[in-house]
């Protein structure tokens, strides 16, 4: 196959996929649209013109805008603590056996803790703009820990690095690295959108004030569905590109330099 | 389950109404177990998250509602018939003595998004006390949304100095944290406002057993004072499976009952009070509320 029909099969294919999306897209909105009807009651199920009528409401508001950036900066914050704090776990754990077993059972315990309990002292310790990225962290970090640790290094690779006396930072750089990379970014990028989704849902719970959360609250306690939807579409567009944006780091290769 | 008008079937007769003070308006009702019309009538109390689902799906024959949210869902199902509470809002704090000690201050707000948080903010802005809910400076309020539990844990730590609080969660407070007081009530700062409605449904009742039905919740303030040991006892006994009630067995007390303010009184009668107080509201958050119209005011014929 020549260059110019590869990239006629490539074109082909990326417009198949395109379609695809577009047709799915249309087929739940007109499956929306149908049961909305039948169920005729706005506020249970609005229509989807309802949904976008107050969508398009919702950006032309100032509030909206402002809550919308608070909640990606709080998620994107506590996305990146939530890493630092895994990745330091990890290290932790990989230092003796005892810190293994510490790091496990710690992981453990906030994998299991229940959020809703959670936030409730944390609301009392803390504050609503504080307690949902903290709740995020306590949720993303055993993810992320966890796909750390199935990292692995062979047993060549090792003999090597005790060969050449490859240890501390330099093993670390070197060897664990690019390991790291090739483990974590996969997760990442589902990590982020239940980051997203956790934060939203914290930020309801704390009524949050300027956040998607609070937002999503304001229009429940007034039974606007309408807006309830579209600020719901808006949230899972943004998961969605979030999570297409990390998983575009693969890419990245880092570069590692022979000191 | 419903009754049609006038065609010889019966079954029963759903009530809803949200725990907390509107649930207090019924309580005589369901003492005797009141049957509207002299049909079998089920009172359920369920949670104030709950109350507009159970409108808005057309399950409750009636309810007692949030004024703003009757004022969104009924019209074409429903109609107000009275109201029924006109207030239960409290500022509450370790020191001071009105809300004008509480500018430069934090004031954290039970439901700030909802008609307690409104309420505040018409109350502020009719005595031309600036607030915000952002930035903070010593010549406004900073309003600060707060569950009851975060309230009875920020002044237990210090972290609240002040707090407009909704009884009965102000005597719960008051039991709760050493040298908490009342400073001042906001239905005595902005007036008495309709806070929650009775709502029912349209065409499946006769006058007559409405007209009953009206009479009968006129009785239901006599009923409070001279029973305040049961009372108790009857929410209990009509919360729904896994509802909590926010009263205290050993906190039910005259004050508390006084403070919940229970008032009955025909919203036909009231309508430009009720029509007054949804301006209001409509012109602090324009989603909060719908205007209404005549037609959603039930008449006696």
């Amino acid at each position: 196959m020549n260059l110019s029909e590869r990239n006629l099969s490539k074109f082909i294919n990326t417009t198949q996929k395109t379609l695809y999306i577009i047709s799915s897209i249309l087929i739940l909105l007109v499956i929306w649209e149908c049961v909305a009807l039948i169920v005729d009651n706005e506020y249970l199920l609005p229509t989807v013109s309802q949904a976008f009528v107050d969508l398009w409401g919702q950006l032309q508001s100032k509030i909206f805008y402002q809550s919308f950036l608070y909640t990606i900066l709080r998620t994107l914050v506590s996305f990146l603590i939530a890493i630092v704090l895994a990745l330091l776990l990890f290290l932790l754990s990989k230092a003796s056996k005892f810190t293994q077993t510490f790091v496990n059972f710690f992981v453990s315990v906030l994998r299991s803790i229940p959020t809703i309990a959670i936030i409730l002292f944390l609301l009392l310790w803390t504050n609503s703009q504080v307690a949902p990225s903290i709740i995020c962290i306590l949720v993303i970090t055993p993810i992320i820990f966890a796909s750390l640790q199935t990292m692995n290094v062979d047993a060549s690779t090792k003999n090597m690095c005790q060969i050449f006396d490859i240890k501390g930072y330099r093993y670390f750089y070197f060897v664990l690295l690019p390991k790291i990379q090739s483990n974590l970014m996969p997760t990442l990028s589902s990590s982020i959108a239940l980051n997203l989704k956790v934060m939203v849902a914290s930020e309801v719970l704390a009524s949050t004030y300027l956040s998607l959360g609070g937002l999503m609250q304001n229009a429940s306690v007034y039974f606007d569905m309408g807006n309830l939807m579209a600020i719901a579409f808006v949230t899972i567009i943004t998961a969605i590109v979030l999570q297409k944006l990390l998983s575009m780091t693969k890419y990245i290769k880092i570069k590692v330099k022979n000191k | 389950m419903s009754i049609l008008c006038g065609c010889g079937q019966s079954s029963s007769i759903v009530v809803y109404m949200p725990d907390g003070a509107p649930s207090l308006s019924l309580v005589s009702l369901m003492a005797q177990g009141y049957k509207i019309g002299g049909h079998n009538t089920d009172y359920t109390i369920v949670s104030s998250e709950q109350i507009g689902g159970f409108v808005a799906s057309k399950q409750a024959d009636l309810a007692v509602l949030p004024t703003n949210l009757a004022s969104k869902l009924c019209g074409d199902d429903y109609q107000i018939l009275s109201v029924m509470t006109t207030g239960n809002l409290y500022l509450v704090g370790k020191q001071g003595s009105s809300i004008n000690d509480v500018i430069g201050h934090n004031l954290s707000v039970i439901n700030l998004n909802n008609v307690p948080g409104l309420t505040v903010k018409l109350m502020l802005n009719e005595l031309g006390i600036p607030y915000s809910e952002g930035q903070q400076s010593e010549s406004n309020i900073k309003l600060v949304g707060a569950t009851a539990n975060e309230i009875i844990g920020g002044f237990m730590s210090g972290k609240i100095e002040f707090a407009v609080v909704a009884e009965p969660a102000v005597s719960m407070m008051l039991y709760k944290v050493n040298g908490l007081q009342v400073i001042d009530s906001i239905q005595r700062l902005v007036g008495n406002y309709p806070q929650s409605v009775l709502v029912i449904k349209k065409g499946i009742f006769k006058n007559k057993d409405v007209q009953e039905l009206y009479n009968e919740l006129l009785e239901n303030e006599t009923y409070l004072q001279n029973n305040l040991d049961n009372v108790y006892n009857v929410i209990t006994a009509h919360l729904q499976k896994g509802v909590v009630t926010s009263f205290k067995e050993d906190l039910i007390n005259e004050d508390l009952i006084m403070r919940c303010n229970v008032n009955i009184s025909l919203a036909i009668e009231e309508k430009d009070t009720i029509n007054n107080y949804i301006s209001n509201l409509i012109n602090i958050s324009s989603n909060s509320a719908n205007v209404l119209t005549d037609e959603v005011y039930y008449e006696f014929k």
